[in-house]
């Protein structure tokens, strides 16, 4: 019979790759913990003699806490594998060694593969490979796997480990006399079981019985052991009254005992000071710094993604309504088709309006890219470090902080992750929060608005409605955790962070890809059919006089709607039609409030439409304007840190934007600088789009989303009211 | 440093705290809280935290991301704890 050779560790030890080199099969190695959930079978053979080999997923310990856990020990507990190759890290040792103590404990015969051995010297680790095989009493090889190193003598050791062919003795540790007492008395009463002779020494079962494992519970049950069970269950609250603690946490106590005792007399460091990603943690994650450090970065981010980047939508502008607005015409006129309504729908609709959200591509791109290097980085693991206490100090649960960050990205998959906190409450709480952060689809709107009427600070207007959604959130949270929701009991968390390390650009440019390919495809797709639908209604008339696509955009369908809900918007300093039915379409996506937006201050035609140079000359016009885009690009990025080379404005005065500022100005009495501020709060705070409501239907109920329909929308309408009326109160604007 | 020590003073944290916070704190080092955590999430008494498994954060489905968002990643604050670790109630501690 062949026998079974089983490569069991702790998650990224290097299993799958020793594995790789010792069967010769060819797996795809990552850096996911319970990467390897199926089995991956081989063979290799020493000397002529064939072994089957077993990679089994990570695990910790022979206690099954997770699905992927449950395969190896149930594989371990069940199979019964000749050998069992434990690979251990050898930079966590500890960790390596209290699965080893479990393996020897289950009476498994084992050879210890010490991998990832060239990290040895570089962090001035001493083990002592000798001393440590005669502690354990079993083979104990140095590999590196990741370079084939040492796979010569695991095969070795293993066939010899085969060819003892003795019954391996298993590691009896002394838990002390209270567990030992009562583990006593269960042996005993096992006797009366000889099936679980079968599961492994009745001693160690007997530990995992008093440990809790489902596994072995389930075995027992099988055997017909229910007096066993609950003579087990009795144990385990004895041990856990007498010894004052879990039977769980003092077996790992005295597992861990034996650990540090083995490392003393084989191992060593080094001394050497806290690493450098230490020395910034304590700094990124001070109680009192972390806040104000991830507030300064945030505003680096924001300061490049609307500063540095806004040559470029200048760029993108003219290009859409210069050259791509020409050439749409002249296809027009091939077909015969200019001059009518198919004219107006595709300049005054498509082109303004999808035109009009593609020219913030660059935005996106470099929030995206700024956004990228911190997560690479490991910075935006720390952010959930300071975020969760923030949170926490307030009354909101601490893990709250996941969901309301992935809402910074999108309000609909904040929603699901919502699913990731344990109470009802709690989950609710946390979903009616996540619609205020500033996802990215308002970072258009905020950085047109911004534009507008205060191209000099922009990038501070963009940060303060960022952390004005925070701001909110929270207090909205502390309303409800003291009424409505009141506050359950929080659970303590501790965060593995990675270490800090140099972003890779092959990440970093994926990410980038990616997320930026995602909003160019709403483009395409949703509000391509918002643009066609908003047109529509604007090419609908009702009252007045014109036809159809030939009226007075106020006259319109979208027009009389859309002054209805002015009425409503006109205490907030923005209720002319045009501003309201922006909002009004926004309800579809965020972006949509920008495509409207163009759509109905532009509606006289593209800016660019006049004066074609012919093809080439439209090509030397994109290029040219490219290549002025770059450098007022690089020109731009001293002013980050506070050195200005070209002025903010120049590349925001376009007609769009002169068409809003009167508009403000107008609608306002005067006041248009607060009124777009209040505009920008409005957007913030008002009522999610369909896709967010979706989700949160289906994650609430309708009775909850008609709440956050309503409810966000009179949040919204009061901050804006108060920052409208309130400023024009104080003098402002 | 005891193995109840260490589920004292994460149950005293007023919020998340790291494996070099505790270290510092308890007066260890961190491969020794490391060791420790990782030897409770074996015995089931630390449990992942569901949030901050690989891949949370990221779109429940690309249709989910499909309006309105920026995309299918969607989530460019989402984050790879690794290994976050949440304490579960315990019977004696």
């Amino acid at each position: 019979m062949t026998p079974l050779v089983a490569i069991a560790g702790c998650p990224n030890a290097g299993k799958t790759t020793l594995f790789n080199h010792l069967a010769g099969a060819k797996h795809k190695v990552g850096n996911w913990p319970g990467q390897t959930v199926d089995r991956h079978e081989g063979v290799f053979s020493v000397n002529g003699k064939r072994f089957q080999v077993v990679d089994l997923p990570g695990t910790y310990g022979l206690v099954a806490v997770s699905a992927e856990e449950s395969i190896a020990t149930g594989f371990l507990s069940r199979e019964r594998p000749t050998v069992v190759v434990t690979v251990v890290d050898v930079s966590n040792l500890s960790t390596g060694l209290h699965l080893v103590a479990q393996v020897a404990e289950a009476g498994l015969r084992q050879v210890v593969a010490l991998n990832m051995w060239d990290v040895v010297d570089r962090r001035g680790l001493v083990v002592d490979v000798d001393a440590l095989q005669a502690v354990l009493a079993m083979p104990v090889v140095p590999t590196v796997a990741r370079r084939g190193e040492g796979i010569a003598e695991v095969r070795v050791a293993v066939a010899t480990a085969t060819a003892l062919d003795l019954p391996a003795s298993p590691l009896i540790l002394d838990y002390g006399p209270v567990i030992e007492r009562h583990l006593g008395a269960l042996v005993e009463a096992a006797v009366g079981y000889p099936e679980i002779d079968r599961l492994g020494p009745v001693r160690w079962i007997m530990l995992q019985l008093l440990a809790g494992d489902e596994q072995t519970t389930r075995a027992i049950e099988q055997v017909g052991g229910d007096e066993l069970l609950a003579a087990g269950r009795q144990a385990a609250g004895a041990i856990s009254a007498e010894v004052g603690v879990d039977v769980e946490v003092a077996l790992v106590e005295r597992r861990l005992q034996w650990v540090t005792g083995v490392l003393d007399s084989v191992s060593g460091r080094i001394p050497s000071g806290p690493s450098w990603s230490d020395r910034f943690d304590r700094v990124l994650t001070h109680r009192l710094l972390g806040l104000p450090v991830f507030l300064a970065v945030m505003w680096v981010v924001l300061r490049v993604t609307s500063d540095v980047t806004a040559p470029f939508v200048g760029w993108v502008e003219a290009t859409i309504s210069g050259p791509v607005s020409r050439w749409a015409l002249a296809g027009l006129e091939g077909v015969s088709l200019d001059g009518g309504w198919v004219e107006s729908l595709v300049v005054d609709g498509v082109v303004a309006g999808v035109g009009g959200v593609l020219a913030f591509v660059p935005v996106l791109c470099g929030l995206y890219l700024m956004l990228a290097l911190l997560e690479d980085s490991g910075y935006m693991a720390r952010t959930a470090v300071v975020m969760d206490r923030t949170m926490r100090a307030v009354g909101i649960p601490g893990k709250a902080f996941l969901p309301m960050m992935v809402g910074f990205g999108c309000t609909v998959p904040a929603i699901y992750a919502t699913r990731t906190l344990d109470s009802p409450r709690d989950r609710l709480l946390v979903g009616l929060l996540t619609p205020f952060m500033s996802c990215g689809a308002r970072l258009p709107v905020y950085v047109l608005l911004a534009g507008v009427f205060f191209a000099e600070h922009r990038s501070n207007v963009v940060l303060a409605m960022y952390l004005l959604g925070i701001v909110v959130a929270i207090l909205i949270g502390l309303l409800l955790s003291k009424t409505v929701l009141r506050e359950s009991q929080p659970t303590p968390l501790v965060m593995v962070l990675p270490d800090f390390r140099m972003p890779s650009l092959r990440t970093v440019w994926s990410l980038v890809k990616q997320r930026t390919g995602a909003f160019i495809r709403v483009a395409g797709t949703v509000i391509l059919a918002a643009s066609i639908g908003v047109w529509l209604l604007l090419a609908i008339p009702i009252g007045g006089g014109g036809g159809f696509a030939d009226t007075d955009v106020e006259e319109s369908a979208f027009g009389g709607i859309a002054k209805t809900m002015g009425v409503v918007m006109k205490p907030l300093g923005f209720g002319e039609w045009e501003q309201s039915g922006a909002l009004l379409s926004g309800l579809v996506a965020k972006e949509v409030v920008v495509s409207t937006m163009n759509q109905l201050y532009t509606g006289e035609g593209p800016v660019g439409y006049q004066g074609s140079d012919g093809f080439a000359g439209d090509l030397r016009e994109i290029g040219s304007g490219f290549v002025g885009s770059a450098w007022d690009t690089l020109r731009s990025i001293p002013a980050v840190v506070g050195l200005r080379f070209v002025d903010p404005g120049d590349d925001v005065s376009t007609a769009l934007q002169s068409s809003i500022r009167s508009s403000f100005e107008e609608s306002s009495g005067g006041h248009g600088a607060l009124a777009g501020l209040a505009f920008l709060v409005f957007v913030l705070l008002y009522t999610p789009c369909m896709a967010s409501l979706a989700a949160f239907r289906h994650e609430f109920g309708t009775r909850w989303m008609f709440m956050t329909v309503i409810g966000q929308f009179l949040v919204a309408w009061l901050g804006a009211f108060v920052v409208f009326q309130g400023g024009r109160l104080l003098g402002l604007g | 440093m005891k193995v109840t020590e260490l589920l004292r003073e994460i149950q005293e944290s007023p919020g998340a705290v790291t494996i070099p916070e505790l270290a510092r704190r308890l007066g260890s080092t961190a491969e020794t809280v490391r060791a420790m955590l990782i030897a409770l999430r074996a015995a089931g008494r630390l449990s992942p935290e569901a949030g901050a498994r690989p891949g949370a954060g990221k779109c429940a489905s690309d249709a989910s991301c499909s309006v309105g968002c920026p995309g299918p990643a969607g989530c460019p604050f989402a984050i790879d704890l690794g290994s976050g670790l949440e304490l579960r109630a315990g019977r004696g501690t």
